[in-house]
């Protein structure tokens, strides 16, 4: 038969013993009954024929058997020592029972004060200290109990403890589960004055060195079997059923707590059989006492007891834990207050209450032999070193899925782009062939002739009112000339404004001119220098620039409302002017505001710098008429202020072609008519281009068309 | 501290705004002459800010330029005559004959240049838009500018016939009545923009002037 | 002066060959084209700053300075010169706080200007136009069109600004799906709106057209010219 393994130190006992022998912890945990258990108690019966029923029976008759106990197979070496041990080695010989294991058995035994440590010639000294200190203090000797019955067992037990303050905590639990006894030697035990069986007391200098708790120096063995956690990504193994030790039955004497009568189905400690093998807390030899240790433990600085040191793995289980009935524990019940606090149903894991005779029994730990008790083992009861599968991640598929594109992605953001290849440049052929040809055709009519474009007689239908209003304009009050227009329209707006300025130079018109933009006022000069050159106009007598006028909307405000004080610094002013600014000039003498203009004449290529000079302007001129001379592109957006019954504007000059036209009734070619030429063939050119595209866009359609 | 100030900067936004919006539909003399002051204020703040805007292109340009990054010769060269028109417009002013040659033999005819490439990119851009996209409001688009044009420019053969008459006439009718209509709408729409964007300024629900 | 005007030749020539620079982008991004816009960006940014300085700044801050001295600070011209200064603190991130003042100035007075006119100038206006549009007593002014024939255009005319109109109104309904949809009047009449802007930009994009051939005609005689005069004489 197997040896049995304590719980509490993990060493080896004899296969049919009731407590350990080196801390006297109870290895049969104590079961509730069943059949098992019933039959697991009867095994003891037949199996008792050990050193334990020895001793109780020698420590009744008062003398030793004599009898080693037999020896075992496999049984270690040290403990085949031990019980070889010589008659003249201290400590109890063989089949000697100590005194205080008699004692704990055999309550009939005499009191202890009446036990004379002189009297047992083997006793050592200072276990008969003890026994006297026993006596002293007027403990109770334990009231004998029959040898065979087990029953009595506990009152045996709690009868001499009884006049003691009861120990609340658990007088009916195993012997594992009791506070460890609180008797010290008075006397410190002194090398060679103990058994050779018990450890011998260190030596004064090794005292000091002593300070932890010895350790179990074995190797610590893992579980046989797979441990089952959440971690883990194997199959759990579904845990073994722990034997519960059964708590302790009733006793039959007065004097148990009410709550060890609560428990009447807890067995008798010799029912107990076949617990649930408890791996010995020893790690492996070599490796750290918990893994993941890297030795901050020096175990060289723990003094072990030789018999410690030779301790080997503990075997595995032999038998299989046995299901004993467990307590019959009531499920918690929460109070209401608590139970109202209870998270929804939805999300309440669905916890499953096995029926009482279902429930596993604790068979390891402190609180081996209960019922209903969480399952300490493996995971808490059993330490153990953690499997490498237990700090595996569990990963579902899309969630490696997921950790796959961010680990790509990062990898992308630090991936060096390899250098793209230059791009193969494209022959721009289509804009190659337009420029050529466009530029060929604008130059033609310039160079020999052809084509030849007939000017044209009648222009648009606003060009006959403009022509209109110019003439009608009063000559004793200058015309305000607003240049608004950028540089690049320059090529158009020269010769749009040019038959206009030709017109109003003819009749004899004095011209201010002002502009919001800075390259207003020297296009402004370009414009009446070409206009008034063959007119003897100067400047300063029929002419001036009024200057430049920052701000946009503000700006024409601010002129609109007082033009002196808008712009105090003239361009090109003539030096006989002192004042720089224009203002004094005699063409200027009468204005003061903007209705005191003849006219207010904007040249803009832009549909926005229109508008401003509408929505400012227009409301300070009174009476005072508003002319735009526009860029062709503009012209459709300035058209609705226009044509209108109340029109802010009341006339327009757009394009080239009406400037031709305008130019024609002038009777005095300008620069509209010097472009006609090339500005029909230009236009010409483009029309032939849409017209092109046009029947290769509804080709191509109808032959996709066609596939399709 | 950081919140009172960005309430001083929106009530001295509508303050100032109110004032000048109340001109336009009253006409009284004290709200008149604050207008102007406020209007005047304003002109001269935005010739300033021109002048610091002159200042960051030259900033930007200088550090190109002394971190010799990409382009940085271009960047010279217009360091360069940005410095020498700027000097001699300050000596000389921006009315001297000196200012005015750079002006007339330089600027202009580089920017009419620009503008003349139009011509040749807004031909390659309808011939494009006329190949390659055959919705609907593409053809509008397209077609309209094509009859336009026939009748904007002149003609090979029967420039003042009936046929370039009738076209005329086609192109006079599309710009006076189809595209005005369409014109007054955008115009209508954005003058709504306008007064919408113009109000939230004045009521400080937007801040481009910072905090 | 008159040393300008023996240079203009060279002046001239300068402008053929920057024209010329230019219009070389025809061939594609070259050397010689970026170098003739950037030449020309900064002699614009330089001549804007000096007209501005000159016919702005120097008149309205330094010239009365100069000519009342430090007495030219007692009247309201405090003002322009704390808020030119404070604008100048804009320049650095540190100090941009007080620049804020006169940017909100600025600011408010832009936008009070913008929706001053919008409301004057166009918003009104135009409604009222849209409106007088549709007496049959009136008569078109530039053509002279009267009954069926204007009555015809108005009618165009007011489609085209009330289609035009709607186009622009982005605002819709949930429906039952919780998409946003339109109703089918305004979803047809907007598709006209869309067609009606497309017109309006048809027609300008060919007076741009047209702008921008007037612009190449008048480069181009402007070269020819050039030419002539080397070898015409």
């Amino acid at each position: 038969m197997a040896d049995i393994r304590c719980p509490m130190c993990s060493q080896l006992n004899p296969e049919g013993a009731e407590v350990c022998a080196f801390c006297s912890a109870r290895l049969r945990p104590l079961l509730a009954g069943g059949p098992s258990a019933d039959a697991e108690a009867g095994e003891p019966e037949s199996g008792e024929a050990d050193w334990l029923s020895r001793i109780r029976s020698e420590a009744v008759r008062g003398e030793p058997s004599g009898e080693p106990p037999p020896a075992e197979e496999g049984a270690p070496d040290w403990l085949s020592r031990l019980r070889r041990a010589e008659a003249e080695e201290e400590g109890p010989p063989v089949g000697e029972v100590p005194t205080w294991v008699s004692e704990a058995v055999e309550p009939a035994a005499p009191a202890p004060a009446e036990v004379a440590p002189a009297a047992a010639p083997d006793v050592p000294d200072w276990l008969a200290r003890v026994r006297e200190r026993k006596a002293a203090e007027g403990v109770e000797a334990p009231e004998p109990a029959p040898e065979s019955t087990d029953d009595d067992w506990l009152g045996r037990l709690r009868a001499p403890q009884e006049e003691q303050a009861p120990a609340r905590e658990a007088p009916t639990l195993p012997e594992i589960l009791r506070p460890p006894p609180e008797v010290a030697p008075a006397v410190k035990p002194t090398p060679g004055s103990l058994p050779s069986w018990l450890p011998q007391p260190p030596a004064a200098e090794e005292e000091a060195a002593d300070v932890s708790p010895p350790l179990p120096s074995t190797p610590w063995e893992p579980p046989s079997r797979p441990i089952a956690t959440p971690f883990s990504r194997g199959p759990v193994a579904p845990p073994p059923a722990p034997a519960w030790p059964p708590a302790p039955e009733t006793p039959a004497v007065s004097g148990p707590p009410d709550w060890a009568q609560a428990a009447p189905e807890l067995a008798q400690p010799a029912e107990l059989e076949g617990l649930a093998h408890v791996p010995a807390l020893l790690p492996e030899e070599g490796t750290p006492f918990l893994p993941g240790e890297s030795g901050d433990f020096d175990l060289d600085s723990v003094h072990l007891p030789e018999w410690l040191s030779e301790v080997k793995a503990p075997a595995a289980p032999s038998k299989p834990p046995t299901e004993e009935q467990g307590i019959n524990l009531a499920p918690a019940t929460l109070p209401a207050w608590l139970e109202a606090m209870r998270p929804m149903e939805t999300f309440r894991p669905v916890v499953e209450i096995q029926p009482e005779e279902e429930q596993m029994v604790e068979a390891a730990g402190p609180l081996a032999g209960l019922r209903g008790v969480l399952l300490a083992e493996p995971v808490m009861a059993m330490p153990r070193q953690t499997d490498i599968g237990s700090t595996r991640l569990d990963v579902t598929e899309r969630q490696y899925a997921h950790a796959e594109f961010l680990h790509r992605m990062v990898q992308e953001e630090e991936r060096e782009l390899p250098p793209a290849a230059a791009a193969r440049r494209r022959i721009p052929l289509t804009r190659w062939i337009l420029s050529l040809v466009l530029l060929v055709a604008v130059a033609l009519p310039m160079t020999v002739g052809l084509p030849a474009f007939a000017v044209p007689i009648l222009g648009p239908p606003d060009l006959n009112p403009f022509i209109g209003r110019i003439n009608t304009l009063p000559t004793d009050r200058p015309v305000l000339l607003v240049v608004d227009y950028e540089p690049g329209y320059s090529g158009e707006l020269e010769s749009v404004a040019g038959p206009m300025l030709d017109h109003m130079v003819a009749r004899g018109l004095r011209i201010a001119t002002v502009s919001t933009r800075p390259s207003g006022p020297p296009l402004a000069e370009r414009l009446l220098v070409r206009a008034g050159v063959d007119a003897g106009y100067q400047n300063g007598r029929d002419y001036l620039h009024l200057g430049y006028l920052p701000g946009g909307p503000a700006a024409v405000q601010l002129f609109a409302e007082n033009p002196r004080q808008a712009v105090p610094r003239g361009y090109l002013i003539p030096a006989e002017l002192t004042s720089r600014s224009g203002w004094e000039s005699p063409m200027l003498s009468g204005v003061s505001a903007l209705r005191d203009f003849g006219a207010v004449i904007l040249i803009t290529s832009g549909a926005e710098t229109a508008r401003t000079w509408i929505e400012q302007a227009s409301p300070r001129l009174g009476d005072v008429p508003l002319l735009m001379v526009l860029s062709a592109g503009v012209e459709p957006m300035v058209r609705p202020y226009y044509e209108t019954l109340n029109p802010q504007v009341d006339a327009i000059l757009a394009g080239l072609p009406a400037a031709a036209a305008y130019e024609n009734a002038n009777g005095r070619p300008g620069g509209a008519q010097s472009i006609w030429g090339g500005f029909g063939s230009g236009v010409f050119v483009a029309e032939i281009t849409l017209a092109l595209g046009a029947g290769y866009g509804l080709l191509t359609a109808l032959l996709s068309r066609r596939r399709a | 501290m950081r919140l009172r100030a960005s309430l001083v900067w929106a009530a001295v936004a509508s303050g100032v705004g109110l004032i000048v919006l109340l001109g336009f539909f009253f006409d009284i003399e004290p709200l008149r002459v604050a207008r102007q002051i406020l209007v005047d204020w304003a002109v001269l703040l935005a010739a300033w800010a021109l002048i610091l805007g002159l200042l960051n292109l030259l900033s930007v340009h200088w550090s190109k330029v002394s971190q010799q990054e990409k382009g940085w010769p271009y960047s010279a060269v217009l360091l360069l005559f940005f410095l020498v028109t700027l000097i001699l417009g300050l000596l000389f002013g921006p009315d001297s004959p000196v200012i005015l040659f750079l002006f007339n033999n330089v600027q202009l005819p580089i920017e009419a240049s620009l503008m003349a490439l139009l011509a040749v990119t807004l031909t390659i851009a309808g011939f494009r838009v006329v190949t390659r996209r055959r919705d609907l409001v593409s053809l509008v688009f397209v077609g309209v500018g094509f009859l336009v044009l026939l009748g904007t420019g002149p003609w090979l053969i029967g420039s003042e016939g009936v046929l370039n008459t009738f076209f005329r006439d086609v192109r006079n009718w599309l710009a006076q009545v189809w595209a005005a209509g369409g014109a007054r709408g955008i115009l209508l729409g954005v003058a709504l923009g306008a007064i919408a964007t113009g109000l939230r300024v004045l009521l400080a629900a937007d801040r481009p002037y910072g905090e | 002066m008159s040393n300008i005007a023996s240079l203009q030749p060279l002046g001239t020539l300068l402008a053929a060959l920057l024209t010329i620079m230019v219009l070389s982008y025809l061939l594609g991004d070259n050397v010689l084209f970026r170098l003739a816009v950037h030449i020309f960006v900064g002699m614009a940014a330089g001549y804007a700053g000096s007209i501005a300085v000159h016919n702005v700044l120097i008149p309205r801050l330094i010239t009365p300075v100069m000519t009342n001295g430090l007495a030219a600070f007692n009247s309201l011209l405090i003002v322009p010169w704390l808020l030119v200064l404070m604008l100048s603190l804009k320049a650095w991130r540190s100090t941009a706080g007080p620049g804020s003042l006169p940017v909100a100035l600025m600011v408010g007075v832009g936008a009070s200007l913008v929706v001053g006119g919008a409301v004057t100038g166009t918003l009104v206006p135009q409604t009222i136009a849209a409106m007088d549009s549709l007496d049959p007593r009136a008569v078109t002014p530039l053509t002279g069109e009267t009954g069926l024939e204007r009555m015809l255009n108005v009618v165009v005319l007011l489609a085209g600004t009330i289609s035009t109109l709607v186009y622009f109104q982005f605002t819709a309904r949930r429906d039952a799906t919780g998409q946003a949809t339109r109703s089918r009047l305004a979803t047809w009449v907007a598709y006209v709106g869309r067609l009606f802007i497309a017109l309006t930009f048809g027609v300008m994009y060919a007076g741009g057209l047209a702008a921008a051939m007037a612009v190449l005609a008048e480069r181009v005689q402007f070269l020819l010219s050039l030419v002539y005069s080397f070898f015409g004489g």
